[in-house]
């Protein structure tokens, strides 16, 4: 069984039907969802005339290999319509691998941990409600500390909206 | 001074981001605690060898810490420091400034050490 750790966000249509779907498409898909942060919400990143991100952190117990893993992801996040029109654009969901167990990848397709995640307060902040001792293998800090020391200026709010 | 003392730390953001949950909220004061007392005094070396990057790269370092206890007072002098230092300039203000933060700091310490008892016997 690996512990798997995904970001999750989407600022196009139904915001908070999409992160809905993707929880049932990453449970029949990866495996049993054990810890979900709250809802928060952020400024578009990389462009600012786009509507605002919805943000989220999961844990996930997977059988599945972390290539399997994205593999599974990318058609997850294709088949709940995510366009991509432009690198930074808008996308009905987009998710991430943070952590795979303790493990450090680097191959073509897929670096793990995620490699812009200590500078991404979107990031940090629902990871960091679900996994705040968890310790980055990369850099030998735990999310709590990566969380204090981010530099990133954007406004991330905790929405009060419960996702069962 | 008969000035009213201030309020150096405010908890209220801390306690959101960690959803009431007092081992969060140790853990971030704990680290807090553990760095930024070390920063500020390397900052203080800069600031008595007038060394500019060091001066920036300090400030900048400590700012984000500042804001997650809700030292905004604090965090907005250290801003204000670490632009100084970037653009290298008004070096007596920067003494000025930082001598006056100084003794917030150690109030900001103190008060952070209390906060943290009063959670641990709580928790």
């Amino acid at each position: 069984m690996n512990r798997l750790f995904l970001g999750l966000g989407s600022n196009l249509g139904d915001r908070l039907k999409n992160l809905d779907d993707a929880f049932k498409a990453i449970e029949l898909s990866l495996g049993a969802i054990v810890k979900k942060s709250s809802v928060y919400e952020t400024k578009a990143w990389g462009k600012n005339n786009q509507p605002d991100f919805l943000n989220m952190a999961v844990e996930v117990m997977t059988d599945f290999v972390a290539e399997d893993v994205l593999s599974r992801i990318q058609k997850i996040e294709t088949d709940l319509g995510r366009i991509r029109i432009e690198k930074w654009g808008a996308r009905t969901m987009d998710i991430d691998i943070l952590f795979f167990n303790t493990e450090k990848i680097n191959t073509n397709r897929l670096i793990v941990p995620h490699p812009l995640m200590a500078e991404r307060k979107f990031v940090l902040l629902p990871l960091a409600e679900i996994a705040e001792e968890f310790l980055h293998p990369g850099l030998q800090k735990t999310i709590a500390h990566l969380l204090l020391n981010c530099k990133d200026e954007l406004d991330v709010i905790k929405l009060n909206t419960i996702l069962q | 001074m008969d000035e009213e003392k201030k309020t150096l730390i405010d908890l209220s953001y801390l306690q959101e981001v960690a959803s009431d949950n007092s081992d969060f909220m140790i853990e971030m004061i704990d680290i807090f605690l553990a760095q930024t007392p070390e920063y500020v005094s390397i900052l203080s070396d800069a600031i008595d060898q007038q060394n500019w990057d060091k001066i920036a790269e300090m400030a900048h370092k400590i700012k984000p810490t500042l804001a997650f206890m809700g030292a905004n007072e604090a965090k907005e002098t250290i801003a204000s420091i670490e632009s100084r230092g970037r653009a290298k300039e008004d070096y007596e203000g920067i003494m000025s400034d930082f001598g006056n933060l100084r003794e917030d700091f150690n109030q900001i310490f103190t008060g952070l050490e209390q906060k943290r008892k009063e959670l641990l016997a709580n928790g």
